[in-house]
């Protein structure tokens, strides 16, 4: 005969697995009430476990990219610097060109300008940052352009007068110099002379340069040229216009000469500002995009870093109530287990 | 009348009593004795003729009863042996010579040579049972055996029959002719296995693996294959079973109507156990319903083994348990009782011997016209009352006084006549 | 009746009241046992009013020990498989952590775009190179991971055979006693709770059915209807594989000659551990392994080197990751089994085993000696088209093999947090189920002992019960002994 409907064992295991059962998930709510996540996602979310992992992936990729187009604007803007600077130079030197044409300045200040600026342009040319030479396209470990006046023997100054003296069978400064025709000082600055700064002469003599410029990704699926180049038009017109007035025997020219080397310097300046600007916008445009696409990034990643925590997150008010409860709950079955073994018949027998 | 009557009446007097005395003694002493009868003693009075005038004292004479009938106690105990028959039956019993005696006296023990023997040394009595059958001859103690344990000791049965019951799963996928368990091949697939353990002839354990496939649908056919497990493959623990192509020990072909019911009749087949007997598998408690293949396996047979212990059934049958669990009747116990139970002739060791008086035994079963059914584990006590006794004790002190007053005031009055003369 | 009979009967009270406090003290012996449960004396009276205990009860409720026997089974087998998970989750775990293939994967990623705005930078190449060792280690380690779980799950299933066998020994001594008990009308309640503990340790390796025959001769099938006991326990038997490394398949179990486990058999467990442990090595464990052996086919492919002559006619080399079968790159969209296991880093591109940074950016990490496979043939410092060239592969769709359960084509990135989207949804629909399970187990072990346990304070007051029955027998027999003793007296 069985007249109970309640057995001691299962009285006390009732109690002990509320017990337990109560603590595990106190572990856990405790966890989730200082973290502010659930204490275990992979069973929180299952499924959607791998859309967090991927939202922390593209995270971490936006911040990259975030960071990198930071390194990347900051080349662009050294790189304009640079750009400017050259831009200023040419056309204060066009001024003097324009200048000395109407016979305004003398020959000796238009030389040493031209002089000056040729080193100031190659110095520009070869400025680097970081160790990263920006003019010399994806070479950025060699100096883009050679030295013109570092030594005699510097290869585009040799070849300059090389190219000089076999067209006019002599050099620069000898008296002879007088006797050059404009007609003749137009065509060797047109032909020979303009050789020099086209390929090959130009890579081999003047420049190490890489004609492809460096890309760099600035978003997942945008890439834009951060360089400009020691090859570009421009830069070869710079370099041209200011050899051209400072080492073709400027001084040794006769009025018509000279003037049409002044004509051909004008032209040919002229070139090389539009080139400027042009490359400048073309820059600055890239630069534009850059800053854009940050924005457009942090605003991702924003978004994304508040996905995951929606994702991943609880709410600590909810955790720190569930903790509440539990305690509560773990609390209760410890006074009803004291309570329940003091409730024993044999307590009242004797 | 005379004085010599008067004390001869005091003397049978006394006598009487002290008679009476004896069979109080008896009682008591034998209180605590099992299947005891009380005795008692019935006095009848003995009147001599005299005239009108005068009385002849006579005397008493005294008759020795036994109540048999009245049952007594039954206490339980702890073991199988000890029996106690609630009812009006007795025991028939032999002493070592072979003479039949009935009993109440139960408390029987295996002795060293298998034989049930009570307290005294009596021999337990039993129709012995060979093949299920009991040849009992009314009104006699004819055929009646000792009760012996020790002639079925190590018994082995054949497997004769079987049961396959349970249900087949309707939704088993069908096996394409060719790849079937009765073609043993080593491609052979089935829907379902289980195995069995029957006997052959000696007792040998004989593994059968019974494998039931769904051949076909519409209606819903499915086939039995029975091989035995000594001839699987080593390799694969399965097909193919001996050569491969061989034929099972047997196959049949079940067929099912729409509701799942069996319609193939008889639905029995013989199974040639290597070794033993055919098998006749029953097939018929088998259906075919949506739910995964059950099948219950069950046969008969079992391996040689010694006897265990004994049981005793309400019904008198004596049952050899074996150490594999299998019982086999091997006695059954008969009550005998008489017309006249009291009139029985009690003898030494609590029998009772048929006597004139009590009429012919007649011999039943446990249960059957009032004999009363057999409890084992239980012994019927004396049905001695010990404050009955102590008061006819008291009761016959007195009386057995009383008599010697009256033979001594016999003598008195004897002494009287004779001082007369003086 | 007579004083006599009254004495006899008061000592046959004696006697049962003894013999039931007896029970009861069992009773109370066994009240904290799973296993048992509550007898009982049962008593008749027999001729002159006399009584005695004519057999042990023994409470019983089938249903819910059937119940109990399929929960357990069920709750056992979800058991292993949750082990199982938690063990392969440690691939991945907290995403926070980045320790998951996918994370590593969205480093080397990182590294590269770094390295592709600053080619010429070293450290840079240096960081991509630590990145991607640093994933084909997380994928050997996984992979090894995944091996010692299904080769913790064939030793599981080892053991639980094992067990199962030594159960069944035990099993078979038990019914032979309860055979023998039953036809003998002996007590047997004791062996009925030792058949009942048994099945019941038996259910938590392998889902049982029972039946019982006559005579309390049981048979035990499994869940699926093979025998598993009869009259003698069948044969249970697997071989256990030591190494089960990717593709290799493990043992079957077979019980009684019939595959119980895997994909060929006929007749299938449906629940208890040895279930679990099958599914975790011979399905769950198979695939996660099938999708990192994917994840590292795709770095292969996407890494691989062309040729880049015109026309190209050399067949694409593995690049930065390598494997056993490289340099060829191994069949696309289908998975190379234990390619996970062996993928590393091509020593050409590592400096410290004699390779060259600048191939990372160059190119020429297959066959740093065949001019084809470079990309930057100027050599110019801050060549990034190759970088980028990865950056693209790296982030481009690509076909995965479909029967690894993962997005069959996606990118690389999202090929990988998808395995980890199946191996967690499979976490969390298995962790719930176990949940839901337990407390199904729990709920009908308590019923269960709730209908057939024991309550002490019920024994307590059936005690008290049998004390006064007992004090008031004695008191007859003193009752009674007197009567006689002033019978006695009187006779002089």
């Amino acid at each position: 005969m069985k007249t109970s409907s309640v057995s001691s064992s299962s009285l006390s295991t009732m109690l002990r697995s509320t017990i337990l059962k109560a603590q595990e998930k106190l572990v856990g709510a405790n966890k989730e009430m200082t973290t502010g996540r659930y204490a275990d996602i992979g069973v929180s979310l299952g499924a959607r476990t791998g859309t967090t992992v991927n939202l922390r992936n593209q995270h971490d990729r936006t911040a990259g990219i975030i960071d990198t187009n930071g390194l990347v604007s900051q080349r662009l803007q050294v790189t304009q610097q640079a750009l400017g600077g050259m831009l200023d130079t040419a056309q204060n030197f066009l001024k003097t060109l324009l200048s000395v044409r109407n016979g305004e300045s003398g020959v000796d200040v238009l030389v040493s300008e031209a002089t000056n600026n040729l080193q100031a342009t190659i110095g520009a040319a070869n400025s680097s940052m970081g160790g990263q030479y920006i003019f010399a396209g994806i070479n950025t470990q060699q100096q883009p352009l050679t030295d013109y006046f570092s030594s005699a023997t510097a290869p585009s100054k040799a070849a300059a007068d090389a190219a000089f003296t076999s067209y006019f069978g002599f050099a620069q400064d000898d008296p002879a110099a007088a006797n050059i025709t404009a007609a003749d000082m137009t065509t060797f600055l047109q032909t020979d002379f303009s050789n020099e700064f086209t390929d090959p002469a130009w890579g081999t003599n003047w420049s190490t340069a890489l004609d492809k410029n460096i890309q760099s990704r600035i978003s997942p699926n945008e890439v834009v040229e951060v360089s400009a180049n020691a090859n570009s038009q421009q830069m070869r017109d710079l370099a041209k216009v200011y050899t051209m007035v400072a080492d073709t025997g400027t001084k040794g020219l006769n009025q018509n000469a000279y003037q049409a080397l002044v004509d051909e310097a004008i032209k040919v300046v002229n070139g090389a500002i539009q080139g400027l600007i042009a490359n400048q916008a073309q820059l600055g445009s890239a630069q534009a995009r850059v800053t854009t696409a940050s924005e457009r990034l942090t605003t991702q990643r924003d978004i994304l870093a508040q996905q995951i925590i929606s994702n991943e997150g609880v709410d600590p008010y909810e955790a720190k109530v569930r903790v509440d409860q539990l305690t509560t709950q773990v609390e209760t079955a410890y006074a009803l287990t004291v309570k329940l073994q003091s409730l024993s018949i044999l307590n009242y027998m004797r | 009348m005379s004085i010599f009557g008067i004390m001869r009446t005091g003397v049978s007097g006394m006598a009487a009593q002290a008679s009476k005395m004896s069979a109080v003694g008896d009682n008591i002493a034998n209180v605590n004795t099992t299947g005891y009868k009380r005795a008692s003693t019935e006095f009848s009075s003995f009147i001599s003729q005299g005239g009108a005038g005068e009385y002849n004292s006579g005397g008493v004479s005294t008759t020795s009863r036994y109540a048999i009938s009245n049952q007594g106690v039954i206490m339980g105990t702890t073991s199988t042996t000890d029996l106690a028959i609630n009812g009006e039956g007795f025991f028939v019993v032999s002493d070592a010579g072979g003479t039949p005696y009935l009993t109440r006296a139960g408390a029987f023990v295996e002795n060293g040579d298998h034989d049930l023997v009570n307290s005294a040394g009596f021999y337990l009595m039993g129709y012995p049972i060979t093949n299920g059958d009991v040849s009992v001859v009314a009104n006699s103690l004819d055929g009646l055996q000792r009760v012996n344990l020790a002639n079925v000791a190590y018994e082995a049965n054949a497997t004769t029959s079987g049961t396959l019951k349970g249900v087949l799963n309707s939704n088993a996928t069908v096996v394409a002719a060719g790849s079937l368990p009765s073609d043993n091949v080593a491609g052979s697939t089935y829907s379902s296995k289980a195995s069995i353990v029957t006997y052959d002839t000696l007792g040998n354990k004989v593994y059968l693996d019974v494998y039931m496939t769904k051949t076909g649908t519409g209606p819903d056919t499915w086939q039995a294959a029975i091989f035995a497990k000594a001839d699987a493959n080593p390799a694969t623990g399965g097909f193919p079973y001996g050569a491969a192509g061989s034929a099972p020990l047997a196959t049949a072909a079940l067929s099912f109507d729409g509701a799942g019911q069996l319609t193939t009749a008889p639905a029995t087949v013989g199974v040639a156990i290597p070794g033993g007997s055919t098998m006749t598998l029953d097939f018929s408690a088998t259906s075919q319903v949506a739910m995964d293949t059950n099948m219950e396996l069950a046969v008969n047979g079992n391996a040689p083994s010694a006897v265990d212990s004994v049981d005793i059934a309400a019904d008198g049958t004596v049952y050899a348990v074996f150490e594999n669990g299998n019982r086999i009747a091997t006695y059954k116990i008969p009550l005998a009782t008489v017309p006249s139970v009291d009139q029985l002739t009690p003898l030494s060791g609590n029998v009772y011997a048929v006597s004139q008086l009590s009429g012919d035994v007649i011999v039943g079963f446990p249960g059957s016209g009032g004999l009363g059914s057999i409890n084992s584990k239980a012994l019927e006590q004396s049905n001695v009352d010990l404050a009955t006794e102590l008061t006819a004790m008291i009761e016959s002190q007195r009386s057995y006084t009383a008599n010697s007053k009256v033979f001594q005031t016999g003598s008195e009055l004897l002494d009287v006549l004779v001082n007369l003369k003086r | 009746m007579s004083l006599s009979s009254a004495l006899n009967v008061a000592q046959s009270s004696l006697s049962v009241t003894g013999l039931q406090t007896a029970v009861i003290s069992r009773n109370v012996a066994g009240a904290d046992s799973d296993y048992y449960n509550r007898k009982s004396g049962l008593v008749v009276t027999t001729y002159g009013g006399a009584v005695k205990v004519a057999s042990i009860g023994r409470t019983m409720n089938t249903v819910l020990f059937t119940n109990k026997l399929s929960a357990t089974s069920t709750t056992s087998a979800q058991q292993a498989i949750v082990d199982g998970l938690n063990q392969l989750e440690a691939t991945v775990n907290d995403p926070e952590l980045d320790q998951s293939v996918a994370a590593k994967l969205g480093s080397l990623n990182n590294a590269l775009q770094q390295y592709s705005v600053t080619p010429d930078d070293p450290l840079l190449a240096q960081n991509v190179l630590s990145g991607a060792d640093a994933l084909a280690r997380a994928l050997n380690q996984a992979s090894d991971t995944v091996s010692g779980v299904r080769e913790q799950a064939d030793a599981d299933m080892a053991a639980g055979v094992d067990r199962v066998n030594g159960l069944l020994t035990e099993f078979e001594q038990v019914n032979r006693a309860l055979v023998k008990g039953t036809q003998a009308g002996s007590d047997i309640t004791d062996q009925l709770d030792s058949r009942d503990r048994i099945l019941s340790q038996l259910s938590e390796e392998i889902g049982i059915s029972v039946s019982t025959r006559s005579g309390n001769d049981m048979v035990i099938y499994t869940d699926s209807g093979v025998t598993l006991f009869e009259t003698t326990p069948r044969s249970v038997t697997m071989a256990p594989s030591y190494a089960l490394g990717a593709g290799a398949s493990g043992n079957a179990v077979f019980i009684d000659g019939v595959a119980v486990t895997g994909a060929n058999s006929v007749m299938p467990l449906k629940s208890g551990q040895i279930y679990g442990s099958s599914i975790i090595r011979d399905d769950v464990a198979v695939t996660y392994q099938n999708q990192l052996d994917e994840i590292a086919r795709g770095l292969v492919e996407a890494f691989a080197e062309s040729d880049q002559g015109t026309p190209a006619t050399l067949p694409d080399q593995a690049g930065l990751f390598t494997w056993a079968g490289g340099p060829a790159v191994p069949a696309t969209g289908t998975v190379s089994p234990g390619l996970a296991a062996s993928i590393r880093i091509n020593p050409n591109a590592d400096p410290t085993q004699g390779g060259d940074l600048d191939r990372l950016r160059d190119g020429g990490i297959s066959d740093p000696s065949n001019p084809n496979y470079i990309y930057n043939s100027s050599g110019a410092a801050s060549y990034s088209d190759r970088i980028q060239g990865l950056l693209t592969a790296l982030s481009a769709d690509r076909s995965f093999d479909p029967a690894t359960k993962a997005d069959p084509s996606t990118s690389l990135a999202g090929f990988a947090s998808s395995s980890v989207g199946w191996l967690e949804a499979q976490r969390q629909s298995s962790t719930t189920t176990l949940g839901y399970q337990k407390a199904l187990l729990e709920r009908t072990s308590e019923s269960l002992s709730n209908a057939t346990g024991v309550n002490i304070d019920e024994e307590m007051t059936l005690m008290m019960e049998l004390e006064r029955s007992y004090s008031a027998s004695s008191t007859l027999i003193t009752t009674i002994d007197k009567m006689l003793n002033s019978l006695l007296e009187a006779v002089r």
